[in-house]
């Protein structure tokens, strides 16, 4: 085995000892470490900027649309408001109780041999109140007062709610009734007609809707 | 490990502290906070845009509703003359009156309340009293249909119809009508 001798031993071990420097070695780490910091920061720089002209982008579309957004609610009030009247005026229109009608209706089942001496009707809080008096002649004049009261139920029961038709009074009447040429006996009667002619609010959307 | 080794280590670990701690003061945290309030600001933008967006669909799909509003309520003012309802109601249905062939109407006003409610702003009830002292009833019964049909926004609340001593075919026929018109 060739010996060998190195002369340059205390050179290298100096620049060994240079190499293994811990302050360089550490100063190396922390330039390593503050490059990926710097590109870290880079990145979210990056990032910085899309957002900000994204925001830019977003800032020039509402600039755009603001004007059609304020001309909009504006008028989104005007319109809720003219719907409100309207509905109101519907409501109105179509929630009254129209008497023609029912006069007529009422007109149209008094028996042939009867005669209303007076009616007297109000509507007050959706409930139709009437008083009705008057003569009726036949056979059986009780039973012909019982039939018009009956009959003005169902018409009623037809069209609303909680209908009352009830006698106030009903007397024999002593005076001499002639029908057709004939004697015939006769009664006095007097009635109260109740009823809740309120409407669901369908029933007036329908209506309004109807008109 | 020499005592030099360490003092050298120590700096360096010192030096490394430093810098992250003013890295992460002064450039990672305001960043972030800007990323933050840039996104906030974002958001905002879009969430304003998006109810605007909204916003202008509903009003146009409402425009519908309201052409149909306008039309109705112009029909509406139609029926709401102006001027001071004294002049004008009384002949106006006098004349109504007549056309029906009824004479000897007597027409009185009993006040006028205000309509409250939503949409109702504006509106005021007037309160009529009219009398027809000899009528027949049937014709009577035809105008007071008539009068309603005509008059959408005038209501009967209460009437009364009697036989009259003089004359068996006419009655005597009075009512209290409600007759809603603009407030001046």
């Amino acid at each position: 085995m060739a010996l060998q001798l190195n002369l340059l031993r205390e050179e290298q071990q100096i620049e060994i000892e240079r190499r293994r420097d811990p302050l360089k070695l550490g100063m190396l780490g922390v330039l390593l470490i503050v490059l990926c910091m710097a590109g870290f920061y880079l990145m979210r720089m990056g990032e910085v900027g899309k957002l900000r002209s994204k925001r830019a982008s977003l800032e020039m579309a509402w600039q755009n649309l603001q004007p059609r957004f304020e001309e909009a609610k504006v008028r989104e009030v005007e319109l809720q408001e003219m719907k409100a009247r309207a509905d109101a005026l519907r409501a109105l229109m179509n929630g009254r109780f129209l008497w023609g009608t029912f006069l007529a209706d009422l007109t149209n089942i008094v028996p042939a041999s009867a005669s209303l001496t007076s009616f007297s009707g109000s509507v007050q809080d959706s409930k139709l109140r009437c008083s009705l008096s008057g003569n009726i002649a036949g056979e059986n004049p009780r039973g012909l007062a019982e039939e018009f009261r009956t009959a003005i139920s169902r018409l009623l029961n037809d069209r609303f709610q909680d209908v009352e038709v009830a006698f106030q009074s009903l007397e024999d009447d002593t005076t001499p009734y002639i029908i057709r040429g004939q004697k015939t006996s006769g009664a006095k009667f007097s009635l109260t007609v109740e009823a809740n002619i309120s409407k669901s609010d369908e029933e007036v959307t329908e209506e309004g809707s109807a008109s | 490990m020499n005592k030099d080794k360490i003092q050298k280590i120590i700096a360096t670990l010192l030096v490394m502290i430093v810098i992250l701690y003013s890295y992460y003061t002064f450039l990672l945290q305001p960043q972030g906070a800007k990323i933050l309030d840039l996104k906030k600001k974002i958001a905002a933008i879009e969430e304003e845009t998006r109810k605007a967006q909204g916003l202008i669909l509903r009003v146009q799909s409402m425009e519908e509703q309201g052409a149909e509003a306008s039309d109705f309520l112009q029909k509406a003012d139609e029926f709401f003359p102006t001027g001071a309802p004294i002049a004008w109601f009384p002949p106006m249905m006098r004349a109504f009156f007549e056309r029906q062939g009824i004479e000897k109407v007597t027409i009185s006003s009993k006040g006028s309340e205000s309509l409250g409610g939503e949409g109702l702003q504006g509106l005021e009830r007037l309160v009529w009293d009219i009398q027809m002292p000899a009528v027949d009833f049937l014709k009577a019964g035809i105008a007071i249909a008539g009068l309603e049909n005509e008059q959408p926004f005038a209501s009967i609340s209460s009437i009364s119809i009697e036989r009259t001593n003089d004359d068996l075919a006419f009655q005597r026929v009075g009512f209290e009508l409600h007759f809603t018109d603009k407030k001046d």
